[in-house]
């Protein structure tokens, strides 16, 4: 997309201001600062990556489409991000939940990604996957705060806007789900250590 | 601080989310803690390891499908401009079921106009007036008739008169 350098200088607030009053092309812009975490919360709920496509320009449509709407009051990342976990929590409910590709997603996981902090490559994969395993087997409502806060790297006050609950609601969940986590990571390793392994 | 004062804010802690005065307190509280050090470690290898997913990224050429579709709607009018065309206009149902009635009418007196015999109809439409027209027409016809034969008998004794034929 040309002329991105000074773009990326603008904030979003100023760029949305810029569509809307007619600067269309400045919504490139917005897609591509969120594209990956919008595309991939996408996939983590859908699965497909075709699916995933579909369901993440969706939620950018939405939002040029509800632009005029959009007060500013929030952040616009926050906004889009909680357009795209509607679409996702309307697609499972639809389709009761992610395809078999989700596999590839969380084996993928143990060869980590050069970007992420180096101690993590000293991490043994197995608790990675145990921890994941874990994470499916939580209720709903404590596994959507915890994959906002650890994969969409969102803040506290974000997910509280995404989820439409209060703050304290939030760190009331993460504390319950860091617990279920713990209890369950180490009833494996103690399952683990009986088997002799 | 006690393990329990400490115990609700072991996992902010370990996500840097405490202010420094109090994340102070809980480190110092850690170090000499077994058991909420243990609690740290914990938590600590549960937030790493689920921060280590994989980095997932949108697909090539993603940002320009999407704005391929933003263009074609800028372009029909603005935000929506498509959805818009596409809805279908909507009336209350009032105004259907009256619409309904009148082509029913409507439809009802075109078949009885095509439908009904042209002589019924004259029968129909008024009989009256039309006799009356016809028997008004053959009066000022026989009138005339008995006038123009009136004339013409007139002129030929005339004429028999002037020659002597007739005195």
């Amino acid at each position: 997309m040309p002329g991105s350098g000074n773009l990326q200088r603008l904030t979003d607030a100023e760029l949305t201001d810029r569509v809307r009053a007619g600067e269309t092309r400045l919504f490139a812009e917005l897609v591509q600062r969120y594209q990956d975490p919008v595309f991939a919360m996408a996939q983590r709920f859908v699965g497909a990556p075709g699916d995933a496509e579909d369901l993440a320009q969706e939620a950018f449509l939405r939002a040029y489409r509800g632009l005029e709407g959009f007060k500013g009051d929030a952040k616009f990342s926050t906004w889009l991000y909680r357009i795209t976990w509607n679409l996702c929590a309307d697609w499972k409910r639809k389709h009761g939940g992610p395809r078999k590709e989700t596999t590839a997603l969380d084996t993928a996981g143990d060869f980590a990604d050069t970007r992420v902090d180096l101690e993590a490559d000293l991490l043994d994969g197995e608790e990675r996957a145990r921890v994941r395993r874990a994470l499916e087997g939580l209720d709903e409502r404590y596994r959507s705060v915890v994959t906002l806060l650890y994969y969409e790297k969102m803040s506290y006050d974000q997910i509280a806007a995404v989820l439409d609950v209060p703050l304290k609601t939030v760190e009331t969940r993460l504390y319950r789900a860091r617990k279920i986590l713990r209890v369950a990571l180490e009833a494996t390793e103690k399952e683990g250590k009986r088997g002799g392994r | 601080m006690r393990c329990a004062e400490v115990d609700p804010y072991i996992e902010a802690f370990v996500d840097g989310r405490l202010d420094a005065s109090r994340a102070s307190v809980i480190e110092a509280h850690v170090r000499s803690c077994v058991r909420c050090a243990a609690r740290v470690r914990a938590a600590g290898r549960i937030a790493r390891a689920l921060a280590a997913g994989p980095r997932v990224q949108a697909p090539h050429g993603f940002a320009h499908r999407v704005m391929d579709v933003v263009y074609r709607e800028a372009l029909a009018g603005g935000p929506g401009a498509a959805q818009s065309v596409e809805r279908p206009l909507r009336l209350p149902a009032r105004v259907y079921r009256r619409l309904g009635l009148s082509c029913v009418l409507t439809a009802g007196v075109l078949a009885i106009s095509l439908f009904i015999p042209r002589a019924a109809y004259s029968t129909l439409a008024g009989a009256r007036i039309t006799g009356a027209a016809f028997s008004q027409e053959s009066e000022v016809a026989v009138k005339s008739a008995l006038d123009g034969a009136d004339n013409a008998v007139r002129g030929i004794l005339r004429e028999r008169v002037k020659e002597g034929s007739i005195k």
